[in-house]
């Protein structure tokens, strides 16, 4: 079954921008859904109470008796936060022109599956052997996905994009603002280098070994060095590259950064890389936000810490800038003038993602509080506020992981010859070799003292 | 390739400046420079814009025309001081060449090309 739901009936309106993309842009919405929960947490706490009872922490369990204990001593509050998920998500989708009532079925179902992936991943004998929760969300989402035709009213539930960018909006409120002046210049040189690095290689192994057009060549490139689809899009649109180049690379991206989840992890695991190291080398060498984001999660929080600051900071900012300066090359050197490509400074603000003004507020909103708080205060900060946002960011991160897996359609990618794949992957070898030599054997102290 | 396997969308937008860019700056009299003008106009300044205008809006008319022919679900919106046509129903080349051949140039229109992820790419 093949579903396109991008259009949902609208694709034929005249697109809309400046003040109303607040309300009509999935960067937008996370940012709102994002800081929404974030503020909440802190009125919570100063009425005295706290956002905890609208979060549930699963804890491990090795027989079922505990298990109906945990379950039951947790019901309200896996209601609340289902409640409090399902009402955002909803209003955020029908701004954004998804139907709503087919949106919180498949919600709901994407939820109920989120909460059996947890328990399975918190007992003793999935702990045992590693079955962490974003591996098992994603493998029963991929398997599920391309064996079983789901229907349009679940596949529309399905908002990888979305959820995870709500989840690095709440990730931002959980790391100090400081951190991230102190970090971010040495994750933008570490992730600049590499990108530079490996867009060349495919840029070079494309055009000069196998034969490839040179705009194919350059979104093939910046998917594979600067931030996957969402670069092969800004850049091809920018340069006006072929629908046709702009769909491998994103089908050559998508197969690239699911195996490259389990690729990754099983590499950390067996050379028993530290957490900080592990997540900068996956904020490296990930192309996609949604699939670094599974393969950090299974490191725990300092992975995801080093992951985000090395591939939100370093690389998904540039995407605009890497336009601008293509469509600049693209004008100047490679042009088919009768395509009137023109090299746009506003391409810079305009491929902005977003949803990363959302991981700023959130950060600088929790620091700020929590300079204003007395050292007493500072842990029921952390208690009240922090860890409940940790909890909701989880969850966020749980769907996207079953969304990515549900969503990976294998047979409706794109056919590619093996150029353009041979191309980009001898770029995203260089990728994960340089990773490995900054983030784990350069700067391994760095990444592991965050 | 199957077209039912490309995993983006491609959005086309054509717009068509009554006074493009590349002739701001030349001999011919734009809506700006006449304005400024107005404080001495004369009856040449008048009919140089008004031969510049004739031939400026038959040529975005027949541009219209050509595209509207490659393509019957464009979504033309009229401005001040341009008119703005897009869709994606076609990939911008073929219209492209469909204006080549009748002779219009890069410089004879505004080309944006904006791709998008299907839904459900990671």
């Amino acid at each position: 079954m093949s579903i396109d739901l991008t259009s949902e009936g609208h694709s034929n309106t005249v697109r809309k921008s400046g003040w109303f993309e607040l309300i009509r842009k999935e960067d937008w919405w996370a940012v709102w859904v994002g800081l929404f929960l974030v503020l909440a947490g802190i009125l919570f706490w100063t009425a005295g109470s706290s956002i905890k009872v609208l979060t549930a922490q699963i804890q491990k369990w090795t027989d079922f008796p505990t298990l109906g204990g945990i379950l039951s001593a947790h019901l309200g509050s896996i209601i609340l936060l289902f409640l409090t998920f399902l009402i955002l998500f909803s209003v955020a989708a029908a701004f954004l022109h998804i139907k709503v009532a087919p949106f919180a079925a498949g919600f709901t179902v994407l939820f109920i599956i989120s909460v059996i992936v947890n328990v399975f991943s918190s007992w003793g004998w999935a702990l045992q052997y590693d079955l962490e929760a974003p591996i098992v969300a994603l493998a029963i989402g991929l398997i599920a996905g391309n064996l079983i035709p789901l229907p349009g009213w679940f596949s529309s539930a399905l908002r990888t994009e979305l959820y995870v960018k709500v989840g690095i909006v709440l990730l931002g409120a959980t790391l100090p603002f400081t951190l991230i002046i102190q970090a971010g210049p040495v994750a933008f040189l570490q992730a600049t280098l590499i990108a530079v690095i490996t867009f060349l290689v495919i840029y070079f192994a494309g055009t000069r070994w196998f034969g490839l057009d040179k705009p194919l060549a350059a979104t093939l490139g910046v998917g594979g060095s600067v931030c996957g689809v969402s670069a092969a899009i800004a850049v091809g649109g920018a340069i006006k590259a072929k629908k046709e180049h702009v769909s491998i690379t994103i089908s050559i991206v998508v197969i690239w950064a699911v195996a490259s989840i389990f690729l990754l992890t099983l590499l950390i695991k067996w050379l028993g890389i530290p957490a900080g190291p592990a997540g900068a080398w996956v904020g490296t060498s990930e192309f996609a936000d949604a699939a670094g984001v599974t393969a950090a999660s299974a490191f725990g929080d300092h992975a995801l810490n080093s992951f985000t600051l090395m591939k939100v900071i370093g690389r998904d900012i540039f995407i605009g800038v890497w336009a601008f300066i293509l469509a600049f090359i693209s004008i100047t050197f490679w042009e088919n003038k009768k395509a009137g490509t023109k090299a746009d400074a506003g391409e810079i603000w305009h491929r902005f993602p977003k949803f990363i003004i959302g991981f700023f507020a959130a950060s600088i909103l929790l620091t700020v509080v929590i300079a204003a708080t007395s050292a007493s205060g500072r842990l029921v900060i952390n208690t009240d506020v922090i860890a409940p946002i940790k909890e909701f960011r989880t969850w966020a991160f749980t769907f996207t992981f079953l969304s990515i897996g549900l969503t990976t359609r294998f047979k409706q990618l794109t056919s590619f010859g093996w150029k353009p794949f041979a191309a980009f992957s001898t770029g995203a070898v260089v990728n994960i070799i340089l990773g490995y030599i900054l983030s784990v054997l350069i700067l391994h102290n760095f990444w592991a003292s965050l | 390739m199957k077209t039912d396997q490309l995993t983006c969308r491609q959005r086309v937008t054509f717009i068509f400046n009554f006074y493009p860019h590349s002739e701001r700056s030349g001999s011919v009299v734009t809506l700006k420079n006449w304005q400024n003008r107005l404080r001495t106009p004369d009856s040449g300044t008048v009919r140089e814009l008004s031969n510049y205008l004739s031939i400026r809006l038959e040529h975005i008319a027949r541009m219209i025309e050509i595209l509207q022919s490659e393509n019957d679900q464009w979504i033309v919106t009229g401005k001040r001081d341009r008119i703005i046509l897009e869709t994606d129903n076609i990939d911008f080349h073929s219209a492209v060449d469909a204006l080549a051949e009748e002779g219009f140039r890069a410089q004879d229109y505004q080309l944006d090309v904006e791709y998008e992820r299907k839904w459900g790419i990671l």
